[in-house]
């Protein structure tokens, strides 16, 4: 068992070690000078030289390979020339706004693709399974950004019932204090109820837009899991025991369907990162995907070269955590056959 | 947005909620999932209009004319003008060129790069196999949309590098499922046979297994045109595709965001209209492709 | 097409004590391929205490009548119609809230395929526990102990440890015998046993045998024992019910069956059997063809196209045969063939 946990860190590391090296050569190999940058096309040749001597971009390259990596283990990011900032700063301090957002998106697909599921298959009707399948392709085809803007032109401006893209909260509206940065939680904790009733309208809707694509995913990979177990054996022996449709549903079906979509685990990860940087500019949400957009419109590299390293570090991270989790819970992987 | 898996039976493969096909030609067979049927027709209007609108519609779609700017939906303008007075119609019909064109392209190049990649894979093994897999893994350790704006922030930006970008996320994909299936051919009987016979690798790659793998490539293919188009979308979004002024649907999306929510609607509307259409449409030909092909799905079980 | 009915047995000899009387029994699958009709108005009944052995080659609709005996047909199948008393008790127009209380109980269900009949995230434990608590009130402790004593019922060693263990620790032979421990929980009167040991190597199916021998001898419980292997059926059956295509074409008692066959269906069924005693060489006897789909059967005899004596004859083609009733009518032996009084005479 060790053994296993042990060889999936080593992947993991290597492949976190590869991906450092892609994003660090797609950012110093390719054209698109740095320093020029930096200085605007009006520099002279010798001030794009002294910059680049400032920036290291003179040394050779595992020279500048080496000096980034012990950079991003000691902490020094490089710095975000557009926002004024080091980019380690300016990522803390948004991380908490993205973080919410993720969660509340991750919540609402998750809890509203296994009802779907549920549904689905435990009352099997055509009409029921051509919506859902409807709904799916909808959410997978949809691009969220433009979503976003959809929702937001109906559910605020015609209809009022969400507020604009004014970020977290109203502009009448103090933030709670602060616990875990979360505003929903800390304005809980603190008994604001006005607040939190503030931030969790500000929230619904991104959340919603967010969560679109990993709800559609989620909902046909659990309905065609639930599917496929509730045709196995073992579901008749249950019913033949005289156990109800429900109670094998609920206790033999759904545990053994659900085994098999923890695997998606990852990419679902995958899935808000990559959203996080097309919905939170719709909705003015100071994350780190609006920061992305942004250093990106002003050619601010440092800042995506950051976020490409780290998204796939978390991205490795998450994926071993699935294998290993996968393998803690399913005893047939966790308790070898040889007794 | 995640490069879908033509095999991971998630994307739908339950045969039983199919109604019946019974194989009397294409078109009969078309005919009789309505499903298929809406997609197929949606797909082929928009290829249609890609591909002569812009030579049967008169505005051009990079025609500025100030005066004539952010006016509603009308006859002479049936999607309205941008904010320079751009007749956003003529625009939607370039921007379907372009999403359509780089998709299939993106599509095209990287099933055979990721196909060739994965049957060499498979076929030589040793420390070729290895190369390659590790090569792929560094790709696969990226979410797909942040790898694919790397290269486009990286190389700079603009169609190709973003259509590159594209293509090497998909690229790992077709190699490892290409890979897999010579790999299971390889342990078939036949081949063994050839070999016994004589037959030299190349010959037996060639002749044997390469016909056997085109419709797994094939299916994979189809399920990855949809996610091109939504993520060269995205990247325009993000303005990483397209340069200015070129009419991308995502960049133009762009364009209509500050106008959204000043009554100016249909700026953003209809381009994202085009990509929800075919994406979708995309997606659910796939799907029905996948069905016919490979019903229970070879790799069904996540 | 008529499909001619039975007398019931129980009219004709009431002081029998019938666990099971199905009669005229119809299920029918609504695919898209059309109707199946997987059970044809079957009749059956077995004996408290008494072995039936159900016979027939895949497709001839014998799991269909196991599970439509329990109620556990799902759509897209359904019973249609005929009625199956358990205990004297109809039961097969209770509804499924009902049904609930009897599976488990009063008749169980010992599966096919060992491997895939457990839950495998669950303890063997768990799931013996499960059926024990369903239907009594029991803690968790006692039918815990209950469980255990299950367990070396059917000879599991340790068994007090293996009682924590997941089905993927246990080899097939074990499985099937959690199995019948399973469907013996609740002292049932009627086992339907559905090829129990179709999965399973020659020696571990001697040994799953013997244990249910044993268990439902001291229990006096009655066994339907469906298989398509006759050697099994020699051992353990008292009775057997031959069927084909989803009709009963011969029933008889064990010893009429095996000495002589109304129904060309079974005595080519006899006959491919391979016995160690067949010296010549040659190739095995077997029946050629295929079985029937049974969506699209024949005007006559379903057996016809393979039919060693009634292949290519008018009356076999065109007519469906009726049952022929002969010797003791107290215990008669019935057969579904057109000849049948001539090769049983």
């Amino acid at each position: 068992m060790f053994r296993v946990v042990a060889s999936k860190i080593l992947g993991a590391s290597v492949a976190v070690f590869g991906a450092s090296l892609v994003a660090f050569v797609f950012m110093r190999v390719f054209p698109g000078n740095p320093a020029r940058l930096i200085l605007g096309p009006l520099a002279s040749e010798q001030a794009i030289k002294e910059q680049e001597r400032a920036m290291g971009l003179d040394q050779p390259l595992w020279v500048q390979y080496w000096r980034y990596i012990k950079g991003v283990f000691s902490g020094n990011w490089g710095f975000a020339y557009s926002a004024g900032d080091s980019v380690k700063h300016e990522v803390i301090a948004r991380l908490p706004a993205s973080a919410e957002l993720g969660l509340y998106a991750f919540l609402f697909a998750f809890v509203l693709a296994v009802l779907l599921a549920l549904v689905a298959t435990y009352r099997r009707r055509p009409v029921v399974d051509g919506v859902i399948r409807a709904v799916s392709f909808f959410g997978l085809g949809t691009p969220p950004f433009w979503f976003g803007l959809i929702a937001l032109l109906l559910f605020s401006q015609v209809w009022h019932v969400f507020p604009g893209p004014d970020g977290r909260l109203g502009p009448n509206t103090l933030p709670p204090p602060t616990y875990t940065h979360f505003y929903t939680i800390d304005a809980l904790i603190a008994g604001q109820w006005a607040t939190l009733g503030d931030a969790f309208m500000h929230i619904l809707l991104p959340a919603l837009t967010l969560g679109l694509a990993p709800f559609a995913y989620l909902v046909r990979l659990l309905r065609a899991n639930l599917l496929d177990v509730s045709r196995e054996n073992f579901i008749v022996v249950v019913r033949s025991k005289g156990l109800g449709r429900w109670s094998a549903f609920q206790h033999h079906a759904l545990p053994n369907a659900f085994l098999p979509t923890l695997t998606a685990g990852g990419l679902l990860l995958a899935q808000l990162l990559a959203g996080s940087v097309l919905v939170e500019k719709v909705f003015n949400w100071p994350g780190i995907g609006a920061l992305v957009v942004d250093s990106i419109l002003r050619q601010d590299y440092a800042v995506v070269q950051t976020f490409v390293l780290l998204s796939a570090i978390a991205y490795v991270v998450v994926n071993a955590l699935v294998d290993v989790l996968y393998g803690v819970i399913d005893p047939r992987v966790r308790i070898p056959m040889a007794r | 947005m995640e490069v879908p898996d033509g095999f991971a039976g998630e994307l739908g493969g339950d045969v039983s909620s199919h109604p019946r096909r019974r194989v009397s030609g294409m078109l009969g067979f078309v005919a009789r999932d309505p499903a298929l049927l809406v997609a197929g027709a949606t797909l082929t209007l928009l290829v249609l209009l890609a591909l002569f609108g812009p030579l049967a519609w008169p505005n051009d779609p990079l025609g500025i004319d100030v005066g004539a700017s952010l006016e509603a939906p009308s006859w002479a303008h049936p999607m309205g003008t941008d904010s320079v007075g751009r007749d956003v119609f003529a625009r939607f019909l370039e921007g379907a060129r372009i999403s359509l064109a780089v998709g299939s392209l993106v599509v095209v190049v990287g099933a055979l790069i990721g196909g060739f990649a994965g049957v060499v894979a498979g076929a030589t093994g040793g420390w070729v196999d290895g190369l390659v897999m590790r090569v792929m893994d560094a790709i696969l350790a990226f979410p797909p949309l942040i790898l694919a704006m790397a290269v486009s922030v990286g190389l700079g930006t603009g169609l190709k590098t973003a259509g590159l970008g594209i293509m090497l996320t998909t690229i790992p994909y077709y190699a490892r499922l290409l890979r897999s299936e010579v790999l299971r051919i390889r342990a078939l009987p036949f081949i063994e046979a050839a070999h016994a016979l004589g037959a030299r690798r190349m010959r037996i790659m060639l002749r044997h297994i390469v016909p056997h793998v085109v419709s797994t490539l094939l299916i994979q293919a189809a399920a990855v045109f949809g996610y091109a188009i939504l993520t060269l979308a995205a990247l325009g979004f993000v303005g990483l595709g397209a340069r200015v002024p070129t009419p991308e649907w995502g960049a133009m999306i762009t364009d209509g965001l500050q106008y959204f929510l000043t009554g100016q609607w249909w700026i953003g509307v209809f381009p994202g209209i085009g990509v929800l259409l075919a994406v979708t449409a995309a997606n659910v030909i796939a799907d029905r492709a996948r069905d016919i092909l490979d019903p229970r799905g070879r790799y069904a079980h996540v | 097409m008529t499909e001619a009915a039975l007398e019931s047995p129980a009219a004709v000899a009431p002081e029998k004590d019938f666990v099971l009387e199905v009669r005229d029994l119809e299920t029918n699958y609504y695919t898209h391929d059309g109707v199946v009709k997987a059970v044809r108005k079957v009749s059956l009944e077995i004996e408290r205490g008494h072995r039936v052995g159900v016979v027939g080659e895949s497709g001839s609709g014998k799991s269909a009548l196991a599970l439509s005996i329990l109620g556990l047909i799902e759509p897209p199948g359904r019973v249609v119609g005929g009625s199956v008393k358990l205990n004297g008790r109809e039961i097969s127009a209770l509804s499924d809230r009902q049904m609930q209380q009897v599976r488990g109980k009063e008749v169980s269900l010992v599966f096919q395929d060992p491997m895939t009949a457990l839950d495998p995230v669950k303890t063997i434990g768990g799931q013996i526990v499960e059926v024990i608590r369903h239907h009594r009130r029991m803690s968790r402790k006692a039918a815990r102990k209950l469980a255990v004593e299950l367990l070396r019922d059917v000879e599991v060693p340790h068994a007090e440890r293996r009682l924590d263990d997941y089905p993927h620790q246990y080899s097939g032979g074990m499985r099937q015998r959690v199995m019948i421990a399973i469907a013996l929980a609740n002292e049932p009167d009627l086992v339907v046993a559905d090829e129990p040991t179709t999965a399973l190597d020659v020696t571990t199916q001697a040994q799953v045998l013997e244990v249910l021998e044993r268990l439902v001898t001291e229990r006096n419980t009655a066994v339907m024992l469906i298989t398509h292997n006759l050697a099994i059926v020699a051992e353990f059956c008292d009775r057997v019910f031959v069927m084909y295509a989803g009709r009963v074409v011969e029933r008889a008692r064990a010893d009429q069956l095996f000495a002589r066959q109304g129904h060309p269906y079974s005595e080519a069924l006899l006959r491919s059997v391979p016995r160690p005693d067949m010296l010549q060489r040659g190739p095995l006897p077997t029946i050629p063809g295929f079985s029937p789909s049974l969506a699209h059967l024949p005007p006559g005899c379903p057996f016809e196209p393979r039919c060693p004596v009634g292949n290519g004859l008018e009356v076999c083609r065109t007519a469906v045969p009726y049952p022929v009733v002969l010797g003791d009518p107290q215990d008669p032996v019935v057969a579904e063939c057109h000849f049948a009084a001539e090769r049983l005479s």
